[in-house]
């Protein structure tokens, strides 16, 4: 990982249109200002490490578990889908 | 193409059933290529069944049967990647998660949800801007017990 110190008010740039500056230090708190085309996805890290959590826990699906779950859904739901007309 | 997988042995996916997915799922990035299969009674689960690995398959629903206010909007990157074009039909689909021990608590991930370009067949997984809960309960709390028999009457009455 390339480290680089910078103070308030400085940024760096990545490629040609993408631009971080740090806007603000405050206690152990730093607000980085991110300017990319709006095509760049920006995420906080830990929400993408939460989704990514979730698809693992979410594969060792059993189908059997998916039986005893379509007992329970909703009826308005189920009555929708089922009913042809 | 013919694919074993673990859960429904072997299968017989027709090309255009053939979802491709250039990012993968996150956290899945080497696996590209995944079909829907059928759904569940009718009440619109579908398995989305890996094909670069036969062990790997995620439930999903869609989201607007869990929660009908629910609202995706999709940015341009998840576009283009899955190459829509004007007229083309999107999928939204929610994965869930059942716990093997209390698939009684299973939650739907709305946080993250699949879009699918149905037209060309293309996927990605996307993270909302918006907050969404990534468990967000299937089956409500109180609907748990004696509230089951009431449900299965609405049932019959709507049939």
């Amino acid at each position: 990982m390339l480290i680089l110190t910078r103070k308030e008010g400085e940024g760096i740039r990545l490629g040609e249109n993408i631009r971080v500056v740090l806007v603000q230090l405050k206690g152990n708190q730093v607000r980085l200002g991110i300017e990319c085309p709006n095509s760049m996805r920006v995420l906080r890290e830990e929400l993408y490490q939460a989704v990514r959590q979730e698809n693992l826990a979410a594969m060792a699906a059993d189908p059997a578990n998916v039986q005893n779950l379509t007992k329970h859904i909703l009826p308005e739901s189920s009555s929708n889908t089922s009913d042809p007309q | 193409m013919e694919m074993v997988t673990s859960r429904f042995g072997t299968l017989d996916i027709p090309d255009e059933h053939i979802l491709t997915f250039h990012s993968g799922l996150i956290g899945f990035t080497e696996h590209k290529r995944y079909s829907l299969l059928g759904d569940e009674r009718g009440m619109g689960y579908q398995w989305l069944q890996s094909l670069d690995d036969g062990n790997i398959a995620f439930v999903v629903v869609e989201p607007g049967m869990v929660k009908p206010d629910y609202h995706v909007e999709i940015q341009d990157d998840a576009l283009h990647e899955i190459e829509f074009q004007e007229g083309d039909d999107i999928v939204v689909l929610s994965i869930v998660t059942i716990p093997p021990d209390q698939p009684e608590k299973a939650t739907a991930n709305l946080q993250g949800p699949l879009v699918i370009n149905a037209t060309r067949n293309f996927g990605k997984q996307i993270i909302l801007n918006e907050s969404y809960p990534i468990r967000y309960a299937l089956i409500p709390e109180k609907s748990h017990g004696e509230h089951e028999v009431e449900k299965s009457v609405q049932t019959a009455v709507n049939t």
